[in-house]
């Protein structure tokens, strides 16, 4: 019997593709449709595991471009605290494409911004990167300053990209119901406090998630018409639902829904490709052994092998690179998660 | 008599010069273990309440000073002066250009606060301190002497009268080292101009960063009180 399974390559089969190899030996998970160069400028936004990326790619020798610098003098442990280098810009997690297309929007026109500030002892905290700064500002003008860097910062690093690594980290979040926007966390978790006559849950679906990251990468493109990206989708599971749901099923909703959505929009546009960091920490035969003992939280050797394999693949495909050597590690410590406050509220 | 020992680099040269020329005469016994540089501690070793030589440098240091290259007790000393070292009061050498620069962007207070305090816990000066705060109480931090008013890289700095910075600067220096339990003095003010911010050029030494023995004399004297308290 002639068939046309016959004639392709052993990565189209589970067996001997997934099942027959130890989950170190798996290759080729990512046929890239672009060729990075290492002199290329690359950007990198989304939840947290993004963060590794940008890390990890300059470890590589790439360019990782951010276009909001440190002060002098900063240390990488204060980096860290401060949420400089976590990002091209200090957006702080931009978990939901809604919230990837208020940034955009916000940077194109500022005025747009909302004025709400939260406060908290006398110090003010920014409702849309909460955790930036870990005491909050110590003043209303302070904090407005920042936000207007930062906006800046993000609309420079769209306008001077070749790429942009964008993770897709969630589809639920909470708006503000009066005024129509969007909050990266909670209300009342990392600061603020809960209203709920203002401050409302959703879960977007397919359709919303591949809308919002549709005029997202509309606007991005008005801005920057040779910027091509990569989604990524987080293979951090959520930390809590507000769905109702068991946490368990929430998140494969959610995971399934953004991988769908990446899916989508790799098949439909020429300048949209899809890595596979999420497929790769979820394969079975690696049974777990990404994960740290919270079975949330990506090992420094899962991000590593992940990042290596998105290397490798490039290599592969369009030969390798100079000076780059896969043998050592990929990556960045510990990612900085905001929503794992909501952690702090399990009973 | 009692025994000072001075722990320092290339700084610490103006302090032997004003000793050799008798401008400063002390009524205590002075150790020196220095190295020049920021390799001080590829020299010398600081544990369990002791200082030992480990590099060749450090022997020939140890040998001239102590007759011996055995390890010296620390507590044997009346004040140990940990002098220069990288700590400047303007952050460290000509990077300061590049935190003035950072005044204008931006950066919230916290952020740049912790800059300095970034600035000055990554300093040989620092970590030298933290060595030896888990073994002794009786340490006094100086900072490295100002650069002096011909220094072209600093001086279109010291132009600004507004600039308050390197006031900020010492204060945060100060607050760093205090909290480890040390007292900190920084340069006297008889050795510097108008601005604070520079040494006069009639105590400039062999560089831009150095003092002569006049130098040398001076800051001798600006802590002879707290080497002679108990």
């Amino acid at each position: 019997l002639e068939n046309p399974y016959q004639d392709l390559s052993t990565e189209a089969f589970w067996k001997l593709a997934v099942a027959l190899k130890d989950y170190s030996e798996i290759e080729n998970v990512w046929n890239p449709k672009f060729h990075l160069k290492q002199s290329d400028s690359l950007i990198t936004y989304g939840s947290c595991f993004s963060q590794n990326v940008g890390w990890a790619l300059r470890s590589k020798g790439f360019k990782w471009l951010i276009t909001e610098p440190s002060p002098y003098g900063l240390s990488a442990t204060s980096k860290k605290s401060f949420s400089y280098d976590l990002f091209s810009s200090r957006t702080g997690n931009i978990y939901t494409t809604s919230l990837l297309k208020q940034w955009i929007s916000w940077s194109i026109n500022p005025r747009l911004v909302p004025d709400e500030i939260w406060t908290a002892n006398d110090r003010f905290f920014d409702p849309f990167r909460p955790t930036i700064e870990p005491n909050g500002f110590a003043s209303k003008e302070e904090l407005l300053q920042s936000r207007k860097n930062t906006l800046v910062a993000f609309k420079q690093s769209i306008l001077r990209a070749d790429y942009m690594v964008f993770t897709l980290g969630l589809s639920e979040g909470w708006i503000n119901s009066t005024h129509n926007y969007e909050y990266p966390m909670c209300p009342g978790t990392a600061a603020g406090s809960f209203d709920k006559t203002e401050h409302e849950f959703f879960n977007q679906s397919f359709t919303e998630i591949l809308r919002n990251l549709k005029i997202s990468l509309n606007h991005m493109r008005k801005l920057n018409s040779k910027l091509k990206v990569i989604l990524t989708v987080s293979p951090v599971p959520i930390t809590a639902t507000m769905t109702g749901k068991h946490v368990l099923t929430a998140n494969s909703g959610s995971k399934s829904t953004l991988r769908a959505v990446c899916e989508e929009l790799y098949r439909e546009l020429d300048f949209v490709d899809y890595f596979p960091a999420y497929d790769i920490v979820q394969s079975p035969n690696s049974k777990g052994k990404f994960y740290k003992e919270n079975w949330r939280n990506i090992s420094p050797e899962g991000i590593s092998f992940v990042m290596n394999n998105f290397l490798q693949s490039l290599e592969n495909k369009f030969g390798k690179y100079p000076n780059v050597d896969l043998s050592t590690p990929a990556t960045n410590d510990d990612e900085i998660c905001d929503e794992e406050i909501l952690q702090a509220f399990a009973k | 008599m009692k025994k000072i020992l001075i722990l320092g680099n290339s700084h610490v040269g103006c302090l032997k010069l004003a000793l050799d020329d008798k401008r400063y005469e002390p009524e205590f016994e002075v150790f020196f273990i220095m190295k020049g540089g920021d390799h001080f501690l590829n020299e010398f070793q600081i544990s369990e309440n002791t200082i030992e030589p480990i590099g060749s440098f450090g022997y020939e240091v140890f040998n001239d000073q102590f007759g011996s290259k055995t390890p010296q007790h620390l507590d044997q000393f009346d004040k140990i002066i940990v002098f220069g070292l990288q700590l400047l009061v303007q952050g460290v050498g000509t990077d300061w250009k590049r935190r003035v620069l950072d005044l204008n962007k931006g950066y919230s207070s916290d952020v740049l606060y912790q800059s300095y305090v970034d600035s000055i816990t990554s300093t040989l000066h620092y970590k030298i301190l933290r060595l030896l705060s888990k073994h002794c109480k009786k340490v006094i931090s100086v900072s490295s002497p100002l650069p002096s008013e011909d220094n072209e890289i600093f001086n279109p700095l010291t132009s600004d009268s507004k600039f308050t910075e390197p006031l900020l600067f010492k204060q945060i220096i100060r607050e760093t080292i205090e909290s480890l339990g040390f007292m900190h003095l920084s340069t006297p003010l008889e050795l510097l101009n108008e601005s604070k911010l520079a040494t006069k050029l009639q105590f400039k030494g062999n560089s831009h960063s150095h003092l002569n023995a006049f130098g040398g004399e001076l800051i001798w004297r600006s802590w002879e009180q707290y080497i002679i308290e108990d």
